[in-house]
């Protein structure tokens, strides 16, 4: 088995004269949950198509389990499971007999999996794909590629259209599929979504990787906005020389604030004063990648 | 070992719908004109129209069986309605699915393009080949009954060129999706073949000096020979057979070298 389960290097892309990808080195370990993050139009889903030969190279070098898509894509994808990120299913089967389909072009592959995985998604088997909501869809994506134990999962903003107890579900099987050995690269334009299944992050912008690092150090490098109430007004004073802090507003009883990392500092010089709320919105993932963007300017 | 070809199957039941609406269409169509042959067959149509017209239309001999299945069934309205489902059909499979996305589900699945493609021939074929079995049937009855004098190994020619004239279309449409990947370019293309075509069929051979352009016409290979008349001409179904194995070839080209994108 070869060390790295999904190998590019200096990928490009380009449709006419418009790159999509921009020399792009992607080294996801075997055997690690690989975070593929970043805005929307950056080049995940180029990157992804690239790896499952739905399309072709402009230039640069691509490995998916130590093979070549282009001569070896039949053999890639029978041990890959795919989960595209504008799942399109038209049919007039229903979900099962469409799901058994699918196994069939595994050759079988995966069938007797399909019932215990719906049961466990909610998802009903008996319903018709046409008129299915965009989460039942997705559930259904998530099954054909977790259903015949793959050694690469390949999920293209998975969580997508899933409600919050159905992320949990994907999630435990993510683990699983980790537990068993699995190498899962997933994409996706939210942090939150990766950041509790993935070891490793990758942060890709405008067809370039940005950053790779382990979530935790990206998490500590992340920006949130703060706002806290409190029940008497709070001198200014008591925040503004705070490790982290930026950005520091305090009207009255009001503070508003940016935390660079982690918020301890900010918490523990609230806590000296009556706080009825606060209010910490999540990591703004375009924030980091405008921090990490910059840094990576500002190297050059 | 049998052969496993799942996308035949699924191909076939995801435009059951659609072929139960144009096998009905058809059958009714040929229904209604065939079944007005006892009113033509004593009187002159064709008289009140300069020759030129009822020639090109077929119309010079509607008294016989053959002439009138020829002018109404087989030289015109089958094959016009053949033609826009096999555009319609041909391509929704390759140019409408990648523009969908339901082309990504197959493809990321260990399915080569080659065969996909290759099973939605066969599907293409299964179709044309079930409605022409249906027109055969259905003619062969009305030949029968209305006393059209018509044998049913002749009708049986004209239907297998009919079969392969929407096979041909079919797969011509999938060819220009294979190639440009939208559908709205195949619809375009294809009418314009197909319209050429049929012109080269019916007013080319009107034309002094212009008669070998109907060699050129799939139309003219499939019923313009009039199989109902002259028999099964091997010749015309092998080049028609030849033609789509040609446009499979081609299609398998450029489907290969795509970009498969939505």
């Amino acid at each position: 088995m070869s060390e790295h389960a999904i190998q590019t290097e200096q990928l490009s892309k380009a449709y006419g004269s418009h790159p999509a990808l921009t020399g792009l080195d992607l080294e996801v370990r075997t055997g690690e949950v690989y975070g593929f993050l970043g805005p929307n139009g950056a080049g995940k889903s180029t990157t992804i198509r690239l790896l499952l030969d739905l399309l072709r190279p402009t230039s640069g070098r691509v490995r998916v389990l130590g093979m070549d898509p282009l001569t070896k894509g039949i053999e890639i994808r029978s041990r890959t499971g795919y989960l595209a990120g504008e799942l399109a299913l038209e049919s007039r089967q229903n979900v099962d007999e469409l799901l058994r389909f699918l196994a069939r072009l595994r050759g079988g592959a995966g069938r007797d999996r399909i019932p215990a995985l719906a049961d466990r998604l909610d998802l009903d088997l008996s319903r018709q794909i046409k008129g299915l909501s965009k989460g039942n869809k997705q559930k259904v994506g998530i099954v054909q590629a977790f259903m015949h134990d793959p050694e690469l999962l390949i999920l293209d903003e998975p969580t997508s259209g899933l409600d919050p107890l159905m992320r949990q579900v994907f999630l435990e099987l993510v683990s699983e599929a980790r537990l068993r050995g699995a190498t899962v690269f997933m994409s996706s334009h939210v942090l939150s979504e990766v950041q509790t299944a993935a070891d490793r992050v990758g942060i890709i912008r405008g067809g370039r990787l940005v950053t790779v690092d382990d979530v935790e150090a990206i998490r500590r490098r992340a920006v949130r906005r703060v706002e806290i109430q409190f029940a008497t007004e709070v001198p200014e004073s008591e925040f503004s020389r705070l490790p982290n802090v930026s950005d520091l507003e305090v009207r009255g009883s009001e503070l508003h604030c940016q935390v660079n990392g982690v918020p301890d500092a900010l918490v523990k010089a609230a806590a000296r004063f009556e706080v009825l709320d606060i209010v910490s919105e999540e990591p703004d993932l375009e924030e980091i990648f405008i921090g990490e963007y910059e840094e990576a300017q500002h190297a050059h | 070992m049998p052969i496993e070809a799942p996308i035949v199957g699924k191909t076939l039941r995801d435009l059951s719908r659609n072929i139960f609406a144009w096998g009905l269409g058809l059958a009714m169509v040929v229904a209604i004109y065939g079944g007005s042959y006892p009113q033509f067959k004593d009187s002159n149509a064709a008289e009140s129209m300069p020759s030129g017209v009822a020639s090109a239309l077929s119309f010079d001999d509607l008294s016989s069986g053959a002439g009138f299945l020829h002018a109404t069934v087989f030289g015109l309205l089958v094959p016009i309605l053949l033609l826009v489902f096999a555009i319609l059909v041909g391509g929704r499979l390759l140019a409408g699915d990648e523009e969908a996305g339901t082309l990504d589900l197959y493809l990321a699945h260990p399915v080569s393009r080659r065969r996909l493609l290759l099973e939605r021939c066969g599907a293409i074929a299964v179709i044309m080949f079930g409605l022409a079995l249906l027109l055969w049937v259905e003619v062969s009855l009305l030949s029968a009954t209305l006393d059209m004098g018509v044998s049913v190994l002749d009708v049986g020619a004209a239907c297998l060129g009919i079969a392969l004239l929407g096979t041909v279309f079919a797969i011509l449409a999938m060819t220009v999706g294979a190639v440009s990947g939208r559908r709205a370019t195949v619809v375009a293309w294809c009418a314009v073949i197909g319209v050429l075509t049929y012109v080269f069929n019916t007013v080319g051979p009107q034309i002094d000096g212009l008669h070998f352009v109907k060699e050129l016409s799939p139309f003219y290979h499939a019923t313009g020979y009039e199989p109902l008349r002259n028999g099964l001409g091997l010749g015309h179904i092998l080049l028609m057979a030849g033609s789509a194995a040609v446009l499979v070839a081609i299609a398998q080209h450029a489907f290969n070298r795509r970009d498969i994108d939505t």
